[in-house]
C-alpha cells in the first residue's frame, strides 16, 4: 500500500533527527516537561489528585503538544525550502504526495518514540495502584492520534513559509485555536451569536473535545473520523503548496 | 482569469471548508458508533437500566444544572467536578438516545442574575455560595406532566 519509494524516505527522515543532537534534545526536553508538569505539586497534578491513573498526565500532553510539535513540523518543510534542497529531493524519481506522507510519517513515528519514552510511568502508576489499562491504552492512542493531527497542521504551515519561525509561530496559532475551538468561554460566545448547529460544529471540531473522550475510556469511530479527515485535508494542504512551488 | 495563485489559495480555502463539512457531519452520524473500554464499563448502560428506559411512555423532560462556569473560576477542588458532571452529562445524553424520544436532556449553566438561576433556587436545588455573586449549583430535574423531582447530584 505505501510505496517502496516512501518508505525510503521515511526510513531516512526518522534517522536524520537523531544525526544532530537535536532529535535527542527535543525527545529530552519533552520528557522532562511533561515529567514535570505531571508531578509538579499544584494544579491537577498527580499526587493532588490521589488517583492511581494517568489522567494527570494525559492532562497536560495537548498543552506539551501546542508547542513542541510546531517545533518538530517546522522543520519539514522550511528549512528545504529556503536551502533548495527541496529541487533535489523532487528531481528523484518520487511525487510530491509520496514525499508529504514519507516526512509525515516520519514526524509521527518520532512523536510516537517520544511517547514510548514515557511508558515507565505505567509502571508508577501500577506499583500505586490498580488502574484502569484500557484507558490507559486508550490515553495514548488518543494522544498519538492528536500528535498526527497536530503535525499534519504544522507541515502545511512549514510548506507555506521558508522561514522556519514563521510556520513555528503560525503553527502555534492554529494548533492553539483548534485545542482550544471546544472550550467553554468560546462555546459560551459562539452560543450567542449563532444558532445551536455552530455551537455543535465548533465543539465537533476540536482537538481537545475529541481527545478527551477517547481518553476517558470511550472510543467512538467519530473521533477517528475526526482524526482521519483533519490529517488527510492538511496533509491534501501541502501537497498543493509545494506543487505549486514545484512549478515556479 | 483565475491565475495560478489564486487557484492554489481557492483550493486550499474550499479544502478547509469542505473539511469542516466533512468532519461535523461525519462526527454526528458516528456518535453512537462506539466502544467503552473503561474496566467498569463506567459509560454502558445496563441492561436494567435499557429495559425501564424502553418502557417509558409519556415524556420526561430532564434538566442538569451545573455551574460550569462558576466551578472553572473556582478552586482546583471545585474544577475537580467538572468531570464528574461530563460523565453524568454523558450518561444522561445515553439515557435520552436510549429512551425513543420520551427524554429530553436540557443543560444549563445557571448564572447569576438570570431566569435560569431563579428557576434552579425554584426547584429547591442546593446551592453553594462562592462568592458574593457567584454561585454554584448540580443538581437534576425531571420533570413530567404530573410534576417535578429534583434529585441533588452533589
Amino acid at each position: 500500500m505505501i510505496a517502496q519509494v516512501t518508505k525510503e524516505l521515511m526510513i531516512k527522515e526518522i534517522k536524520s533527527y537523531f544525526k544532530t543532537p537535536l532529535g535527542y534534545v527535543f525527545l529530552v526536553i519533552f520528557l522532562f516537561g511533561i515529567g514535570y508538569l505531571t508531578f509538579e505539586p499544584g494544579r491537577g497534578s498527580f499526587f493532588y489528585m490521589r488517583e492511581a491513573s494517568m489522567s494527570a498526565f494525559f492532562r497536560y500532553i495537548p498543552w506539551m503538544f501546542l508547542f513542541l510539535i510546531p517545533a518538530v513540523s517546522m522543520k519539514l518543510w522550511a528549512e528545504e525550502r529556503k536551502s533548495g534542497s527541496i529541487e533535489l529531493l523532487l528531481t528523484m524519481p518520487i511525487t510530491v504526495r509520496q514525499a508529504v506522507v514519507a516526512k509525515f510519517l516520519a514526524s509521527w513515528a518520532f512523536i510516537g518514540l517520544a511517547l514510548l519514552g514515557t511508558t515507565p510511568m505505567i509502571f508508577t502508576v501500577s506499583y500505586l495502584g490498580n488502574p484502569d489499562f484500557g484507558v490507559i491504552i486508550l490515553g495514548y492512542l488518543a494522544s498519538f492520534l492528536m500528535a498526527g493531527a497536530l503535525l499534519a497542521v504544522g507541515g502545511f504551515f512549514s510548506a507555506l513559509t521558508k522561514n522556519q519561525v514563521v510556520s513555528f509561530i503560525l503553527t502555534v496559532v492554529a494548533c492553539f485555536i483548534l485545542i482550544m475551538a471546544g472550550s467553554p468561554p468560546i462555546l459560551e460566545f459562539i452560543s450567542a451569536l449563532l444558532p445551536k448547529y455552530f455551537v455543535d460544529l465548533f465543539e465537533s471540531l476540536s482537538v481537545l473535545n475529541h481527545f478527551d473522550s477517547i481518553e476517558r475510556g470511550v472510543f467512538s469511530l467519530s473521533n477517528l473520523w475526526f482524526f482521519a479527515v483533519t490529517i488527510f485535508f492538511w496533509l491534501f494542504g501541502s501537497i498543493i503548496l509545494l506543487n505549486e512551488n514545484k512549478a515556479n | 482569469m483565475i491565475n495560478s495563485k489564486n487557484e492554489k489559495y481557492l483550493k486550499i480555502f474550499l479544502g478547509l471548508f469542505s473539511m469542516t463539512l466533512m468532519i461535523y457531519i461525519g462526527t454526528t452520524l458516528l456518535k453512537r458508533a462506539r466502544v467503552d473500554f473503561t474496566q467498569e464499563n463506567l459509560y454502558t448502560l445496563s441492561k436494567g437500566t435499557k429495559s425501564i428506559l424502553s418502557k417509558l411512555d409519556s415524556p420526561i423532560k430532564l434538566k442538569l444544572y451545573y455551574s460550569k462556569t462558576a466551578a472553572n473560576k473556582g478552586t482546583e477542588g471545585l474544577r475537580a467536578f467538572n468531570n464528574h458532571f461530563l460523565y453524568v452529562q454523558d450518561l444522561l445524553r445515553q439515557y435520552t438516545s436510549h429512551s425513543r424520544n420520551n427524554l429530553t436532556l436540557e443543560v444549563i449553566d445557571p448564572r447569576p442574575d438570570t431566569p435560569e438561576e431563579e428557576d434552579a433556587l425554584a426547584y429547591g436545588l442546593k446551592k453553594f455560595n462562592l462568592t458574593e455573586t457567584e454561585r454554584y449549583f448540580f443538581g437534576l430535574v425531571a420533570e413530567n406532566e404530573s410534576g417535578t423531582e429534583n434529585y441533588r447530584i452533589f
